[in-house]
């Protein structure tokens, strides 16, 4: 396995094979924050696609100040942000979307629902994207408080009320479940 | 022991720490085992895809590249004749060979720098089938 460094130097004398091994090194952590925003399996696909096209070509612009995961993350984030606002063509829906009323589930809809982990995944979709992205970049990804700063732009203070929030409304709608 | 509450229990558990035996806190062990549970993502092989969509770019511009060229140098004759006639007049041919026979060695050139062109992309399209097929096995 190549260093970092020799690998973007490997990628800046054009070799694709040292690029390819970028992609797999990252792939999953693209995939999964994406994947938190964008539902559509087709859509996902497509934005991780220019995720790594744009990491290709404005690779010439990482200049090791951060690390070569989070620089990813961030365009990732960029990216699929800007398609999700297409897709909404609403730029503040993002910071001002609601959160779905728990009362809105019938309790034959939950009566449904098979297992505890079913049921919360089911609520954590229903989540705001950005309440999911920290979620996913804090749980999944293993992101310090500081790497999703970088990557979100958000300042510590927000992201940790973001966190404490969301985990706070599942833990709710959780005690209500099972109650 | 004063009971935790939300706040505290989260960051205990952040930490990797257990926190009480509350329901508050079972609640978020749940809730912390869950958030851990990797997403199913769709399977791609987004190396090949998209080292093949920087490949083709790479292509097309190599290709508008040699048009360029070409078409300079194709500019840079006219212009390089046009001149000769403006210095030697309409005679600049007359000395070297008969005006049929300047006609067949210019269309001979340009026959054969139609060649070139299209034998340099057929050369460098299997060229990029080898490399990328050397790629997909290593």
């Amino acid at each position: 396995m190549l260093a970092e460094k020799d690998l973007i130097i490997r990628i800046h004398d054009g070799d694709l094979g040292a690029f390819r091994q970028l992609v797999s090194e990252h792939e999953k952590l693209v995939l999964y924050m994406i994947s938190k925003i964008l539902k559509n399996e087709d859509d996902i696909k497509d934005v991780s696609q220019d995720v790594f096209i744009k990491v290709y070509k404005n690779l010439k612009k990482f200049n090791f100040e951060s690390k070569l995961s989070t620089w990813i993350a961030q365009i990732a984030y960029t990216t699929a942000l800007n398609f999700y606002k297409k897709q909404k063509k609403n730029q503040t829906e993002i910071l001002t979307e609601d959160i779905k009323p728990f009362t809105n589930i019938t309790p034959e809809a939950i009566s449904i629902k098979k297992s505890d982990s079913e049921f919360l995944q089911a609520q954590i979709d229903q989540l705001p994207v950005i309440y999911k992205t920290v979620l996913t970049l804090f749980h999944i990804n293993e992101c310090s408080y500081q790497e999703i700063e970088e990557i979100t732009r958000l300042p510590a203070g927000t992201i940790k009320s973001h966190l404490f929030r969301a985990r706070k409304i599942l833990k709710e709608r959780l005690e209500k479940y099972l109650s | 022991m004063k009971e935790l509450n939300d706040e505290d229990i989260q960051r205990l558990l952040e930490q990797g720490e257990t926190a009480d035996d509350s329901r508050d806190s079972d609640l978020y062990k749940i809730i912390f085992r869950e958030l851990k549970v990797k997403p199913s993502i769709p399977a791609v092989d987004l190396g090949t895809e998209v080292i093949a969509v920087i490949q083709r770019k790479k292509d097309r511009l190599s290709a508008i590249k040699t048009l360029v060229a070409y078409c300079v140098m194709g500019l840079a004759g006219i212009v390089f004749t046009l001149i000769a006639l403006l210095i030697f007049g309409n005679n600049l041919f007359d000395g070297i060979m008969p005006l049929n026979q300047i006609l067949n060695s210019g269309l001979f050139i340009l026959a054969m720098t139609l060649f070139a062109l299209f034998a340099d992309r057929y050369v460098l399209s299997i060229h990029n089938h080898l490399f990328n097929k050397r790629d997909q096995l290593a």
